[in-house]
């Protein structure tokens, strides 16, 4: 998470300290003393007035441009709380939320809050609880440390308030102790304290209190003052406190830096009477009752490093205390590191960004999925599109492949339209062979069987053929006369029933007669008319077309044009 | 762990910004353009796609339908070439009766064949020259013409004249006809017979109708040696 491009930046009220940071590991710290009694003024100016100490520091650390920046830092208004809600999961981080803008003014509204579990108990303990570190700070000042820090040319990693990395720290110390026997702990550190209970296993309390052990530096520094002395630097104060140690009432040599501890006393005794009665006022209202003779009272964080502090405390209370000291691999002493120190700890724990990175980190978001999305989208419509391309050409190729079929089934269809034209042709020609023929009769054997019929008293004056009834009937009228015969029978009489007979003969009648004398001899004038029985008109037409013996027909042939 | 973004008021007098605004704006334009693309670029070609699916589709289908007809049918060339000889056969049929020199030609022929003497031919003007055919289902361009003969000559002869006329002039009829003995009363015993007679011949040719090739061929070199 954090590597070379980055940088720790510490601000006190007493210190601004700038590290470099190998690994999770601090480098090389630079260090500039602050004046606390200018410490709300400076708030009040956005930090303007460390800027030049900030842009020294990042030089002399020899750190590039737009390095990011961890802020870990004592704010005005800053917050931070260890929540226990006895829930888990993402409900622990919801009533953790909820129960810190509890706490914020105007419920939270526009602070920039962040939310940190620090430790979940295990299942196995009844209502087992989950520990979530709440920093909360006011837009105000989160905009402010952004602003500066953006001023100074680095890019914003968070905002770590130093109270909650205190209290990360201690917990995962807590954490880390017998889960036998209640014990407390107090976490010194530059300018907050605090106070963790474990008991039985499980973190009871966890509360940080606003002072720190700068304030045994300020008792040495006044100290240093006393009986018109010069006095001495607040660094020099610093490493006198970690040097000597709180002094012992009549005991104390001068220090090398020569201050006479025994002057500074007085100075410190408030200070750790104050500490004995915070942590004595928490256990009581925080540790069972049956639990209070039981504790075991631990020191531990920078604090814990001051010779003598422990001892100064025990004089407070009636146990030991214990000191817990521990490598935080920092490569840096207390002094130095202060409020970076044990930064391994709280590395992982996120801080507080001000609206406008968060806003900025959106946008940058919002952006990247932009991109990426309309990336996607572009190239989902490229990729669809030359899908379809391609499935459109291998389709073509499809119907391509088809074509001699098609070719085929085309000129099928041409044939069999011709051919359908042709059959209806033939079949309206037939109907009009048919129409043109008609049922007609075969008049030579009409004309033969009346030749034949008449015998030699029948004289025929007149044959006349023609249709009647519409063309549907073929009759022969013969107009003639009839002469006595050599028997009885009427020769008439005779010739009509010879007619009659004959198969090509549908009907025979008299149509009118008259007797008359012709040559002296008593003969009949009479007109008869034969319906002969016609041919079948289809059955005629097919006779025609088959009718190839006529040497006539087919002698001359035409020649049709033949048409594809 | 959790950051929580401020609502949209000032905050101490801290301006708050709310993210995504020109995002949204932006979105919406890339959106906007993707499906300005999809219309202008993509849809086109899906279409296209569309209407090519559907054609090899519809084509897939026809064949299968065309390979299931052609398997169940007959060979369509042997149907064809027994209508083309069917029509060839109509038109061979009403080639004599539908040309009206050839037709005179024939006549006369007839006419000499059976021993009679053909005294006149004339159209039937009476019965309107050339008719069209106008019956239901009749051949378009059909046309009846007919003639007015006038022969002479023995009764059988006369007779088969008149038959012959009906059998061997194509689709032609003998209307009516009207005989009478030239000198009435003779005793003679074959008397010379007038006749009138009238003929209705059919005009038709089916178009489209090729001749065997070897008919051709052998017609081609009798006109030749002709």
């Amino acid at each position: 998470m954090f590597g070379h491009d980055q940088i720790l930046i510490g601000l006190s009220p007493t210190c601004l300290r700038v590290a470099t940071l190998k690994g999770e590991r601090l480098g090389k710290v630079v260090t500039a003393a602050l004046d606390p009694g200018a410490w709300e003024q400076t708030w009040e100016n956005g930090l303007s007035g460390l800027d030049d100490k900030l842009k020294a520091a990042i030089k002399e650390l020899g750190a590039g441009k737009n390095v990011a920046a961890r802020v870990v830092y004592y704010g005005r208004q800053t917050t931070a709380e260890v929540f226990s809600p006895p829930i888990r999961g993402s409900a622990a981080i919801s009533a953790a939320q909820f129960s810190l803008n509890e706490a914020l003014p105007g419920h939270g509204l526009h602070w920039r809050t962040a939310l940190n579990q620090l430790a979940s108990e295990s299942g196995s303990v009844t209502t087992p609880k989950t520990h979530v570190l709440g920093l909360a700070d006011s837009p105000v000042d989160t905009e402010a440390l952004a602003t500066w820090v953006r001023r100074c040319g680095l890019k914003i990693r968070d905002f770590m308030p130093a109270k909650g990395a205190a209290l990360a720290q201690a917990v995962r110390v807590a954490s880390s102790l017998p889960s036998e026997g209640t014990h407390a702990l107090l976490w010194v550190a530059d300018h907050v304290t605090v106070l963790a209970g474990w008991s039985e296993g499980r973190l009871i309390f966890a509360r940080s209190l606003d002072f720190g052990f700068h304030m045994l530096a300020d008792a040495v520094m006044r100290g240093s003052r006393i009986e018109d002395r010069r006095g001495i630097s607040q660094q020099l104060a610093y490493t006198t406190l970690f040097q000597a140690g709180p002094p012992q009432r009549g005991g104390s040599a001068p220090t090398e830096s020569g201050v006479i501890m025994d002057g500074v006393l007085p100075l410190m005794q408030p200070v750790i009477q104050r500490y004995a009665i915070e942590t004595r006022q928490t256990l009581r209202f925080s540790v069972p009752d049956s639990e209070q003779g039981k504790i075991k009272l631990i020191l531990a964080g920078p604090g814990a490093s001051i010779p003598g502090f422990s001892a100064s405390l025990e004089t407070q209370f009636d146990n030991n205390i214990e000191v817990h000291l521990e490598d935080h691999g920092d490569g840096v002493s207390p002094v130095e590191s202060a409020e970076l120190g044990g930064f391994s700890t709280f590395a992982k724990v996120e801080g507080v960004v001000s609206q406008s990175e968060y806003v900025r980190r959106m946008n940058g978001r919002l952006n990247s999925a932009l991109r990426l999305g309309g990336t996607i989208a572009a190239m989902a419509l490229l990729a669809h599109a030359g899908w379809t391309f391609a499935q459109t050409a291998a389709t073509g190729r499809q119907i391509s492949s088809l074509e001699d079929q098609v070719a085929e089934m085309e000129s099928h269809g041409i044939q069999v339209a011709r051919a359908q034209k042709l059959s209806t042709d033939i079949v309206a020609a037939s109907q009009s062979i048919k129409d043109a023929i008609g049922e007609r009769p075969r008049w030579v054997a009409g004309l033969a069987l009346v030749s034949r019929d008449c015998g030699n008293f029948i004289e025929l004056n007149h044959v006349a053929g023609s249709y009647s009834d519409q063309g549907k009937s073929a009759v022969l009228t013969l107009s003639g006369t009839a002469y006595p015969g050599t028997g009885r029978a009427d020769t008439l009489t005779e010739f009509v029933a010879k007619l009659g007979k004959s198969p090509v003969v549908n009907n025979v009648k008299i149509v009118s007669t008259h007797a008359s004398e012709v040559s002296g001899v008593e003969a009949k004038s009479f007109i008869v008319s034969v319906q002969l029985r016609g041919i079948d008109a289809a059955a005629g037409a097919q006779d025609v077309l088959d009718n190839k013996g006529s040497s006539l027909a087919t002698a001359q042939e035409p020649q049709t044009e033949e048409k594809p | 762990m959790t950051q929580h973004a401020s609502k949209n008021n000032a905050a101490g007098g801290v301006p708050v910004q709310t993210p995504g605004r020109s995002q949204f704006a932006v979105g919406f334009m890339v959106c906007a353009a993707v499906c300005a693309g999809w219309y202008v670029g993509v849809r086109p070609l899906e279409q296209k796609f569309k209407e090519k699916k559907a054609e090899l589709v519809a084509l897939k289908k026809e064949l299968q339908l065309f390979e299931e007809i052609t398997k169940s049918a007959p060979p369509l060339q042997v149907v064809i070439e027994g209508l083309n000889a069917r029509g060839l056969r109509t038109n061979q049929a009403t080639a004599l009766s539908g040309n009206a020199t050839r037709l005179y030609d024939a006549v006369h022929d007839l006419a000499k064949m059976n021993s009679v003497r053909l005294a006149r031919i004339e159209p039937s003007n009476g019965r309107g020259g050339a008719q069209p055919t106008t019956s239901k289902g009749a051949f378009k361009g059909a046309e009846t013409f007919g003639y007015n003969l006038e022969v002479s000559g023995s009764f059988e002869s006369v007779s088969r004249f008149i038959d012959a006329c009906e059998q061997s002039l194509g689709v032609s009829k003998v209307a009516s006809f009207h005989l009478s003995p030239q000198s009435v009363g003779s005793t003679s015993k074959d008397p010379v017979i007038t006749a009138v007679i009238e003929t209705s011949h059919l005009k038709l040719q089916i178009p489209n109708v090729a001749a065997p090739k070897g008919t051709a061929q052998a017609d081609a070199s009798q006109e030749k040696g002709t």
